[in-house]
């Protein structure tokens, strides 16, 4: 049988990566994987950094990637079977919302428009106060690279969707610009005739099907390939050198967040226990992050500003003596230099302080548009999902996995049990892509265990006070002895699994006290497989309860992450 | 890697570009003053959308025979764009000059005046290149300070230096000074600061070092402004400082920073030929004897040369490992820091 190989590129704004898989092993592995420097940032265009990741990664799998010279891959007989493309590079998207009420389609338009770097400039709805030339002038305003419409029921009224529809093709004919906007219509369906024809079959217009079909239903992913088409065209104007990687690979881009949903979607599906997927990617200039629950996906790609909550947030769970202007100088600082590499005890602190920061601001802000998805500021996430995937530089950073499985506990505050994996060869987007092509790829290269298990936490959610006993584990490590030890509120305890098959724990809360089994009280047996850092059975309560102190806030962060790290 | 260029007399290239395709107004070789305009795009200043249906009283299916005025006509203030004749005639003139830019359902759209957006030269230089639609490239020799981040505004004035110091009435010192003027201060160590400096009617502000809340409040006050070391506290380098000294009492320009520049501060000389070419230096290699400042206390904006790239990479006391580089600051003391945590000077 003949190895079937695939190759990935995914263009960042700081590197270009590569990953060739392949299934010599009989099974789909990656064999080797490259990173260059993104050359967007350097010579303002994507070509050559693609070529030159391509160009490693050929060298180090002693492979022709390239057919006679480097204007085409080999394809074919011997050489690559697919190819996959994903862009995480760019600045989000300058995008107008334009619904037809607030409460129903604009809110549908904000979790769509989420999941594909869209920055809402302005949100329109057409049962606002505003007449149709004060809408045409806030649209003309907002000069945006996107319109998004969406609004009323199949069959419904369509006199708002037509206004809507009018104005942005007023927009589109007579306002100068480089490059036109794009249109994505996702509403009525009676009307999505007239709206193809309003801008007479324009390859800028990308007319999808309702994305609420009936009134209180909603499937965001109806839009998605009109999304991803408009996507895919602003990024092609803006990027230079982009529709030359797409001929050389011989497929389309997609978007890094799109593909990581795309993973979640099917780790979900797979899901024996019927828990959601999540995975966050602390990029360098966004956070992106995307869950799975019972075949839903709630999506967001957020760039991340330096507000002031933020900032407070970050200073909260400093580990070292900094003063608050310190640490906002050392964010800003790094707002300058986005490389910049945490050398000292102190810049490490508020690296890792700021992981925690933005994963809480990425959670609230995902809770915000989509209610269902189940975090609560107050208390954390309270949905079940595991594993919980965790992509990006500042999470490979760190010294110890402990570190990263810290951060990672104090940023999601999960309810019950659920375990963090690490992506240490950041492949979840390439996974996702390929997904599209040779869906085995995805499932196999994950089953060869590419993720690195950093470990299982357990929460206990407990009324109690501060001190109180709240469970009792028993550990069954396959010895005659089982180890005993109870737990108090407020302690994070770590369990190393030294076994090389699966650890069994036994959780026995106290009446009152849940550790996810179903109802408070209820214990259970728990099996975990051998991971970096253990089990660490996390009873601090919900939200996690910081010293407001700053001397003893720092000793109760320091003491929670040398119990994770020692 | 990132770079600032600090530089005694350099050729800049800044391009000017018109947000809106429009009409480019000078040619490659023009010389051109300060304010002169390089191109311009003309929009119309409104739009207005007018109901036939409601305003005129009038049945949709009968809209059209009312209408005076074809799509994409042009008319001028006071024509009937539509009227509905009869005993109690209703009718619609437009109000300025424009051109009908859509009859729909009832509904014409008008737009209406016309804005023009011009796009002038911010200092006296030579047009270098043409970008088609959009706007050139200004090329001019001169002295010239880049800064790490900056905003607001386009600027110019003479640069003037201030201690910010406090007179007995708890005043700037020197606030008489500085109006219309850019001003160049150390550090910015508080919010109060830039509102003296506001109220003293500085026309931009070149900083060393600015605290996070003088930051908020330079952001608020729409300043232009640049930063030459970054945030928290730092001493400006002497060879930055003596290029400012330089400077001083004559006419600067800050200008914004275009297409992957930073922003800058730009003294133009009366010298027309430009620097040699060959002297240019490789932007994102970093070699022995590079000039660098460094990030990250303790050395946060500290310069020194690079007298080692390490082979083998290093473990910080956080635990990380990095590329790194020797670097012999000004004092002769070396330190050992990661490739990524410098900024490349050049000259």
């Amino acid at each position: 049988m003949t190895t079937r190989r695939y190759l990935a590129v995914e263009i960042g704004s700081k590197h270009t990566r590569a990953w060739l898989f392949d299934d010599a092993s009989g099974s789909f592995e990656l064999r080797e994987c490259a990173k260059t420097l993104s050359s967007l940032k350097a010579r303002g265009e994507v070509e050559s950094g693609a070529h030159e990741a391509i160009r490693t990664l050929q060298n180090k799998a002693n492979l022709a990637l390239f057919a006679g010279g480097e204007t085409k891959l080999n394809f074919g007989d011997g050489g690559l079977s697919g190819a996959a493309l994903t862009v995480s590079a760019g600045e989000p998207i300058s995008t107008v919302l334009v619904g037809v009420s607030d409460t129903y389609s604009l809110a549908t338009l904000n979790r769509l428009s989420g999941m594909f770097g869209c920055n809402v400039v302005l949100a329109i709805h057409q049962q606002d106060e505003l007449n149709a030339t004060a809408q045409l002038s806030r649209m003309i305003a907002s000069d945006a690279d996107l319109f998004i419409v969406a609004g009323g029921t199949n069959r419904g009224a369509i006199k708002p969707l037509k206004a809507a529809v009018d104005n942005i093709r007023i927009i589109y004919e007579n306002m100068p610009r480089q490059v036109k906007p794009q249109v994505v219509y996702a509403g009525n369906d009676s009307y999505a005739p007239d709206a193809t024809a309003a801008f007479e079959g324009s390859f800028d217009a990308h007319i999808a099907g309702n994305i609420q079909p009936e009134m209180g239903v909603e499937d965001p992913s109806i839009a998605w390939k009109s999304m991803l088409r408009a996507w895919r065209q602003v990024r092609l104007s803006q990027m230079s050198g982009l529709s030359e990687v797409e001929e050389l690979l011989q497929v389309k881009a997609l978007p890094s967040a799109f593909a990581m949903g795309r993973v979640v979607r099917l780790l979900d599906q797979m899901n024996p226990r019927g828990k959601g997927v999540m995975t966050v990617d602390l990029g360098q200039l966004e956070t992106r992050l995307m869950a799975a629950r019972g075949g839903t996906l709630a999506g967001l790609v957020e760039p991340f500003e330096l507000s002031n909550p933020l900032i407070d947030m970050t200073y909260r769970f400093m580990s070292q003596p900094l003063e608050k202007a310190s640490v906002e100088a050392c964010l800003r600082n790094k707002r300058l230099l986005p490389d910049f590499i945490p050398l000292s005890i102190d810049d490490m602190a508020v690296e890792q302080a700021f992981m925690r920061a933005r994963i809480i601001t990425a959670l609230e802000e995902l809770a915000i548009r989509n209610p269902d998805f189940g975090y609560k500021k107050e208390r954390g996430l309270i949905e079940p999902y595991e594993p919980i995937i965790l992509l990006g530089e500042a999470f490979c950073q760190c010294k110890h996995a402990g570190q990263t499985m810290m951060a990672a506990l104090d940023g999601f505050q999960p309810h019950g049990v659920t375990t963090f994996v690490l992506d240490q060869a950041q492949l979840t987007p390439a996974l996702g892509a390929l997904a599209g092509v040779e869906p085995m790829v995805a499932v196999q290269v994950i089953d060869s265990g590419i993720y690195k298990n950093l470990g299982t936490t357990a929460a206990v959610d407990s009324p109690e006070k501060s001190g109180r006993m709240v469970l009792e584990v028993e550990v069954d490590e396959s010895q005659p002895e089982r180890r005993r030890l109870t737990v108090r509120k407020g302690e994070l305890k770590r369990l190393e699994t030294v076994s090389e098959d699966k650890t069994r724990l036994y959780l026995s809360p106290t009446a009152n006290s849940d550790v996810g089994m179903g109802m408070r009280g209820l214990g259970g047996w728990l099996a975990v497989s051998n991971s970096e850092v253990g089990v660490v059975i996390d009873a601090r309560g919900r939200p996690i309860e910081i010293e407001s102190d700053a001397d003893a806030r720092m000793t109760q962060i320091t003491e929670w992450s040398w119990e994770l790290s020692e | 890697m990132r770079t600032q260029r600090i530089s005694k007399r350099h050729q800049i290239l800044y391009p000017l570009s018109l947000n809106k395709p429009g009409k480019v107004l000078v040619r490659t070789g023009d010389v051109v003053n300060q304010g002169d305009v390089i191109a311009e795009t003309h929009l119309p200043e409104r739009f207005l959308v007018y109901d036939i249906v409601n305003q005129l009283k009038v049945k949709p299916e009968e809209v059209e025979k009312y209408i005076y005025r074809l799509n994409g006509e042009s008319f001028i203030a006071g024509d009937v764009i539509a009227q509905k004749p009869g005993l109690f005639s209703r009718l619609f003139r437009a109000k300025q000059d424009g051109k009908v830019v859509s009859i729909r359902d009832g509904k014409v759209v008008l737009a209406l005046g016309e804005a023009v957006e011009s796009l002038t030269a911010p200092f006296s230089g030579v047009v270098s290149e043409l970008i088609a639609g959009r706007g050139a490239v200004i090329a001019a020799v001169g002295a010239m300070v880049e800064g790490l981040a900056g905003g607001g505004e386009n600027a110019c004035g003479e640069l003037v230096h201030s201690n910010l110091g406090f007179d007995r009435n708890k005043r700037l010192e020197d606030a008489e000074n500085l109006a219309e003027k850019i001003c160049y201060c150390e550090t910015i160590g508080h919010a109060r600061l830039v509102r003296e400096l506001e109220a003293a009617g500085v026309s931009g502000l070149v900083v060393g070092t600015l605290e996070p809340d003088a930051f908020q409040a330079l952001n608020e006050s729409g300043l232009p402004w640049i930063l030459l070391s970054g945030f928290g506290v730092a001493e400006t380098d002497q060879d930055t400082l003596d290029i400012l000294m330089s400077m001083s009492g004559k006419q600067v320009h800050l200008l914004r920073g275009m297409e992957g520049q930073g922003a800058l501060l730009f003294c133009p000389s009366n010298e027309t030929d430009s620097p040699s070419l060959f002297t240019a230096q490789a932007e994102n290699t970093l070699n022995l004897g590079d000039r660098v400042k460094l990030f990250g206390q303790p050395h946060l904006g500290r310069v020194g040369e690079v007298v080692d790239i390490c082979e083998q990479d290093e473990t910080s006391s956080s635990g990380i490992q990095y590329r790194a580089v020797v670097v012999k600051l000004a004092d002769e003391v070396s330190v050992k820091v990661p490739v990524e945590n410098l900024v490349k000077l050049l000259d």
